[in-house]
Order: structure tokens, then sequence, then C-alpha cells
């Protein structure tokens, strides 16, 4: 019997051990190599043509840098242009991931690594803990002042575990938010596609309906981009945001 | 270089103009602003849950270590709400003062 989530399954390629630890080479971490090698194929691709009016792989290369470049300026003002290249990899890989896990499964069937919890925590573990470097080195003990208000001190003995639950749930939030979205996404797709399947094996009068999950198909597909994007963008700026708060503190 | 000259001058002009058009941008709603409604609720719906299952899973991993059960699970559970509804109010806070007109 066929899953709508067996598409999520890990299947190891190479076995490798590590001291005990089980280290094999899977086929996310094929397809993590496969988008990390597309991003820097479009990406020096684009750059090497330096014409005045872009060709297409320029134009892509250059929106999306302007794009990023943007965010980050919005979200954290100059300063945060230090991490530009920080926040520029994440969004292009992650935006990559989830266009490259929608490709229709011709010849072999793509896979969304951006789907399991495993790789968005990783990502957001790295961002919390960058957040975390950033900011004891620029403030020092100050940074703990983040945990604290501007309140009474009777208040903050309740304030503060709130503050500190409410930054240790970041990472988890920021995780969770685009790997439930792709997992959902995915798992959409195959479902509606069971139904025109499953409908046009019915027979009779049923296999005409049968075009009518189709149709919910190509609205899900198209759906499931607009999210590739999104997603990939908030994850972006939410990691801006995250920064932004590391250099500057509170201002509000 | 005699040659080069107008086009210094136009590269001195298109950068005046280059400016003149950042200087307008500042007004206008930039990149950041402007993301579509399902991403607005995702994140707020995402932050609200995040906060109650750290405060729970924190609280019950307290547990286990000092033997309080189940004291500090409920406690920091409860926390944990309060903590993903003032997260929530602060980003869609943020998300206001962020509107490119400020006004609704």
């Amino acid at each position: 019997m066929i899953t709508p989530l067996e598409q999520f399954e890990i299947i190891t390629l190479i076995p490798l051990y590590l001291a005990g630890f089980d280290i094999s080479f899977t086929n996310a971490a094929l397809w993590m190599c496969i988008v990390a090698g597309v991003v820097a194929i479009v990406l020096t691709w684009g750059a090497a043509s330096q014409s005045l009016v872009p060709t297409r792989m320029q134009s892509l290369a250059e929106l999306s840098y302007g794009f990023v470049h943007d965010m980050v300026v919005s979200a954290t003002g100059e300063e945060g242009l230090q991490f530009f290249p920080f926040v520029f990899t994440l969004f292009m890989f992650v935006f990559f991931a989830n266009l490259i896990g929608l490709m229709p499964p011709i010849f072999f069937h793509p896979f969304t690594v951006t789907s399991h919890i495993v790789v968005t925590f990783a990502l957001a573990a790295f961002v919390f803990l960058a957040v975390l470097f950033v900011g004891f080195r620029r403030h020092g003990l100050h940074f703990l002042k983040l945990f604290a208000p501007n309140v009474p001190i009777v208040m903050l003995i309740l304030l503060i575990p709130i503050e500190i639950i409410s930054f240790l749930s970041r990472p988890i939030s920021h995780s969770v938010r685009l790997f439930a979205n792709m997992l959902a996404g995915h798992t959409m797709l195959n479902v509606f596609g069971s139904f025109v399947v499953g409908l046009g094996a019915a027979g009779g009068l049923l296999s005409g309906l049968s075009i009518l999950p189709m149709f919910g198909i190509v609205a899900v597909a198209a759906l499931e981009f607009l999210i590739a994007f999104l997603q990939a963008y908030v994850f972006a700026i939410l990691t801006c945001i995250y920064l932004n708060d590391a250099l500057h503190l509170h201002k509000h | 270089m005699s040659e080069d000259d107008p086009d210094g001058r136009r590269l001195a002009d298109l950068e005046e103009r280059l400016k003149k058009a950042r200087g307008q941008r500042t007004e206008q709603p930039r990149p950041g602003e402007h993301y579509s409604q399902l991403g607005i609720a995702f994140r707020l719906l995402s932050e609200l849950i995040a906060a109650v299952l750290v405060g729970g899973g924190v609280g019950w991993a307290l547990d286990q270590v000092l033997g309080t059960s189940p004291l500090l699970l409920i406690l920091l559970f409860l926390t944990g709400m309060v903590a993903g509804v003032i997260t929530v109010v602060r980003t869609a806070r943020q998300m206001e003062n962020n509107r490119p007109s400020g006004k609704p």
C-alpha cells in the first residue's frame, strides 16, 4: 500500500558509521548536496556575465541579491549588512530546497529536504546560536537585559521566566513553521493525486468525476509555489529580526 | 581622457537620479512589509504553539531531573501559555508598526 507519506522516507545510499553513530549518506544528504550545487551554479552563472542589460540568469542572481539586501537593511539597518552573507545563504538554500522538492517526479522522485524537521531545526538552531554569540560578543552580560523589560522589580520575578520561555521557543517556531508547511503541502498534493487514480479506477460515472481533484492538484500546486517562496522569505526575515534583537537589544 | 567625459557626466547624472529615486523609495513600503496574510497567520500560530510546547517541555524535563513532578510541569506550562500570548501580541504590534502608512 502506497501511503502519502512514502515520499518522505529516508533511504540509506552509502552506509557509514563513525564512533558508533550512523552517519550514512542518505537521499536527504544527496538532495542537500544537489540543492547547494544548483544554488552555486545558478549564482556563478548569473555573476559570470556582467552585461548592462542582464541575461535571464544574471537577472535572477541580481534580483535575489537585491531582494535579500533590501530585506536585511529594512529589518536590521545598515549595521546588519555584516550578516548579509549568512542570511543570503540561508534564504537561497531554503528557497531552492523548497523549489527543487516541487519538481514533478518524472525520472526520479525529488526529495524535499526542508520537509524534515531535523534539517529545519538544524538551520534554526544555527541561527539561535548565532544570535547568542553575536549578542554576548557585542553587549557582554548586558545582553541578558533582553530578558528584563522595564517594569518594577516585583513584576520581574513573573516576567523573566516568561521572557526566557519566549526566547527559547524561537528556534522551535522558526523550524516547525517551515517543516510543517512543506510536509502538509506535499502530503496534500499526494492525497489529491490518489483521488484522481481512485476515482478513475472506480469506473462508470465516477471516472468522469476524477477530473475534479485534477483541478484541485493544479490549484494546490500553484499555492505550493507561493508557499515555497513565502516560507523561505519568512525564514530569512525572522533570522534578520532575531539578529536585530542581538544587535540593538529591544527598543520598544 | 576627453572621450570619457560625456560618459562620466552621464554616470554622475545617473547617480543623482538614483539618489533621488532611493530617497523617494524610503517612504514607500519595503519588501519586508507586505507579506501575505497567510504568512502572518502561520507566523502567529506557530509562535503561540511553540511557546506552550517549550514551556511544557522545559517543565517536564526539570521535573524529571529534580523529582518534583508534576509541579514544575504545571507551572511552566501556564507560563508558556502567557509567554505565547505575549509573543503573539508583540509580533502583531511590530507588524502594525511596520505597516507602510502606519494607519489602517
